[in-house]
């Protein structure tokens, strides 16, 4: 079938969702973020666009650090109020009960399986957005979402976000195991190359 | 329970897979990478993360280009096997039906239901990996994977990827609207 052109405005889906941590005027703040990926193998470094119109930037800026916190799937109603409400209107300061790691300004969300927290090593200032690289200096679970001393996404139960559709999905099937199921193309690959 | 510290490189959560395309030495390569994100609203602009002995970052960093194709689930071994195999060592030029855009040097792989072309605008160079951030510059996808004009997840049936257990994941079922179902939080919360 014929590709077509669609705007330029396409997302790269499925995004993780994500709750960015902060202190606003002294007190935990908590905001629902799409745009954030793994960018470096060592140090672990990780980078996340954030509308410049938003309260968390500043207060990154300010703190020099953030958490950045992945929700389970029954924390989807107060992850997705922590997107549509903003912290200079709304404290959400007593949404969640936090806890802090090495950092002393990022707060960890400890309803949350999996917790980080990053110290801001720099800000790449984009149209939009702001792009922090942070640092991460500790990351944080429970006995109860391991099995065999590693995460399990059974246990952990995290859920994605697709837009433009606006839509959270559970993560569904097991689909093959990474660096493993390529290697039956191997064999194709190099008739390929000796063609 | 309590929390317990697992080491800062464990970050886990579940993120996308997308086949990278660049020309090096003038031959289509795909790299299959999932640290990749939308990073700005307007432009849009991607951030992709390569390792630096990356073939593929060879080529974004020549030409200047480079494409970020997402794949179905039924492209699943071709994408392992890109993330297996070096084009330093194969030349994977020809595991797809490649097409090209605006760019010229951005190659976009047609059994992909959607392909980004992108201009490099920015490269950060981090310790072990560089950072490259392209603008979206043209978007191609199929008619059959629309509904209403828009594209639709059934359709595409995009997958995961979770570093900690090395495994790919489908998508699984709808759990409800993403800027909507927080409202029934709104002033019920406190």
């Amino acid at each position: 079938m014929d590709k077509i052109s669609i705007k330029t405005n396409a997302f790269l889906y499925p995004m993780p969702v994500t709750l960015v941590g902060t202190l606003i005027a002294g007190r935990p703040n908590f905001m629902a973020v799409g745009w954030i990926a793994r960018v470096n193998l060592d140090p672990p470094l990780i980078a996340m666009g954030l509308n410049k119109r938003h309260s968390t930037p500043s207060a990154i800026q300010e703190n020099q650090a953030f958490s950045v916190n992945i929700p389970s799937k029954d924390l989807m109603e107060a992850t997705d109020y922590c997107g549509l409400v903003s912290g200079k209107e709304v404290d959400k300061s007593g949404l969640f009960e936090v806890f802090y790691g090495e950092l002393k300004a990022a707060p960890l969300i400890k309803a949350c399986p999996l917790c980080l927290e990053c110290r801001l090593i720099q800000t790449i200032t984009l149209p939009t957005h702001y792009l922090f690289l942070g640092e991460i200096v500790g990351a944080y679970t429970e006995e109860r979402y391991l099995t065999d001393g590693k995460p399990d996404i059974r246990k952990m139960n995290p859920f994605v976000l697709t837009m433009p559709d606006n839509n959270y999905w559970v993560v569904g099937e097991h689909a093959g195991k990474a660096w493993s199921l390529g290697n039956r193309l191997k064999g194709e690959g190099d008739k390929k190359e000796e063609r | 329970m309590d929390k317990i510290n697992i080491g800062a490189n464990s970050l886990f959560y579940p993120m996308p897979v997308s086949l990278v395309g660049a020309l090096v030495q003038g031959r289509p390569n795909f790299l299959a990478v999932a640290w990749v994100s939308r990073v700005n609203l307007d432009p849009p602009i991607v951030a992709v993360a390569l390792n630096k002995v990356r073939h593929t970052a060879v080529g974004v960093q020549e030409q200047k280009t480079f494409s970020v194709n997402l794949p179905g689930v039924d492209l699943v071994k071709e994408v392992d096997y890109c993330g297996l195999v070096s084009g330093k060592e194969v030349d994977k030029s020809g595991l797809f039906e490649v097409f090209y855009g605006e760019l010229e040097t951005a190659p976009l792989i047609k059994a992909c239901p959607l392909c980004l072309e992108c201009r490099l605008i920015q490269t950060v160079t981090l310790p072990t990996h560089y950072l490259f951030l392209g603008e979206v510059v043209g978007a191609y996808t199929e008619e059959r994977y629309l509904t209403d004009g828009k594209p639709d997840m059934e359709k595409i049936r995009p997958f995961l990827f979770s570093r900690a257990d090395n495994s790919y994941w489908t998508v699984g079922e709808r759990l409800a609207k993403a800027y909507s179902i927080g409202k029934q939080v709104q002033g019920g919360w406190k």
